[in-house]
């Protein structure tokens, strides 16, 4: 009788054993491949696409980024466009919380830009040239007159049309910022058209 | 022999238990096998749960199925792309108030851009039209018109100045014949006209308020 007791004893404690093997085995296991589906802290990166806390990053199969959604590295949100040569072509961001949208040429030069204005908020339109003089610019300017002007190689402007309540006016000017031409209302209130010597002086006026 | 019975009694009970526990063990290995994840980047299998991504400053980026949202510490919604709540494509940019202050998106399936100041009014944009023709247009602080860039419905390209009641005051514009800068007064007057006119001459003119033509040439 003892010695059969202690056979079932003897199996029971391998068995035991084993149960206990088996138990710490599927802990490990289960340990090793269990994941919280989130949040997770660490980016995921999917192909070329990676997401990090910041927003996400598309690079192409090279591994020049494309595209960059997210908040930059000033703390301002942006989307960000780039070449193939990884060079930064279109931006939409907001430039110390001002919305701006700007197209740059492949030197890496501003040549179009739509932005708000830092002191009024007025929205602007420019294109500049390859040394990113301005040269065209439509905006509302800070005495609020919508106004479109053409500016030279110098930044300067040469021509502008505007218009207030009472009217509208074109001027032009020289290269030394002169008023050589003036068509429309005059502060006067009156509406005519002047041309003007280097001077700024009228040498021909009607009516 | 009492003990012995005991004994034996308690043994069978444990044998029996020793089975059941193994049986057990098995069906919760079965499910762990079942259930297993692999680690490393996720695949493209679907998941109905948010992918949050945060960082130590407490940045955080959530990714779901509308689109991938960024949030700053404070919580604010900063950068948005997806599918907004108007279930239309959209790329929006919010400044630290939580104020979305630039959108690009599909407003009824047409392009646009648009820029909003601190009070949260359009100032600038940038779209096509229902004719799908494009149009650059400022707008005031009371979002009262100013300047367009845009085509007519005759689809002459056109600048148009706009006074604070938003009615025109100046525009430039051109059919294939000639162009025409026309400039009104707050009474809707056109008090200059240069360019070309409808009868095919080009000139220019300057009237009164009433409209009657003061001067003109040639």
């Amino acid at each position: 009788m003892e010695a059969a007791l202690g056979s079932r004893l003897m199996r029971l404690e391998r068995s035991a054993r084993l149960d206990r093997a088996f138990f710490f085995g599927a802990l490990v296991f289960g340990l090793a491949t269990a994941q919280a589906p989130a949040p997770s802290n660490g980016p995921v990166t999917i192909g070329g696409a990676t997401i990090a806390s910041t927003g996400i990053v598309v690079k192409n199969t090279a591994g020049v980024t494309r595209l960059d959604l997210g908040i930059d590295r000033s703390g301002y949100p942006s989307l960000d466009e780039y070449d193939s040569g990884g060079a930064l072509r279109q931006s939409m961001y907001l430039l110390a919380e001002r919305p701006v949208f700007r197209q740059f040429d492949a030197a890496g030069k501003r040549r179009a830009e739509l932005f708000l204005g830092s002191d009024t908020q007025n929205g602007e339109y420019v294109i500049r040239d390859a040394t990113e003089t301005l040269r065209l610019a439509a905006f509302i300017g800070a005495q609020g007159l919508p106004e479109l002007s053409l500016y030279g190689s110098d930044g300067k402007a040469r021509a502008y049309l505007s218009a207030d309540d009472k009217g509208a006016y074109l001027v032009m000017k020289d290269a030394n910022a002169a008023s050589r031409v003036v068509l429309g209302g005059y502060t006067d209130g009156t509406f005519g058209l002047d041309v003007r010597n280097a001077a700024g002086t009228v040498v021909w006026k009607k009516p | 022999m009492d003990s012995s019975t005991d004994i034996s009694a308690r043994i069978a009970r444990l044998e029996g238990s020793s089975r059941r526990d193994r049986l057990l063990g098995v069906a919760v290995l079965a499910l762990v096998f079942a259930t297993a994840q692999a680690p490393g980047p996720p695949t493209t299998t679907a998941t109905t749960v948010p992918i949050v991504v945060r960082d130590a400053t407490g940045v955080t980026a959530t990714l779901t199925a509308r689109g991938l949202t960024v949030r700053d510490p404070a919580g604010r919604v900063r950068s948005f792309v997806g599918i907004d709540e108007g279930n239309r494509p959209s790329v929006d940019l919010s400044d630290a108030t939580g104020q979305l202050r630039e959108s690009m998106y599909l407003l009824n399936e047409l392009p646009v851009l648009r820029q909003f100041d601190a009070a949260g009014k359009r100032r600038a944009e940038m779209r096509l039209d229902a004719t799908n023709d494009g149009e650059l247009l400022f707008s005031d602080p009371n979002e009262k018109l100013r300047l367009a860039l845009f085509r007519t419905k005759g689809g002459d390209p056109q600048l148009g100045l706009y006074g604070s009641d938003e009615k025109l005051r100046a525009y430039f514009s051109t059919d294939d014949a000639s162009p025409y800068l026309v400039m009104r007064d707050n009474g809707g007057t056109n008090r200059v006209y240069a360019g070309g006119y409808q009868d095919g001459s080009i000139g220019i003119d300057v009237r009164s308020a009433a409209n009657v033509v003061l001067w003109k040439a040639p």
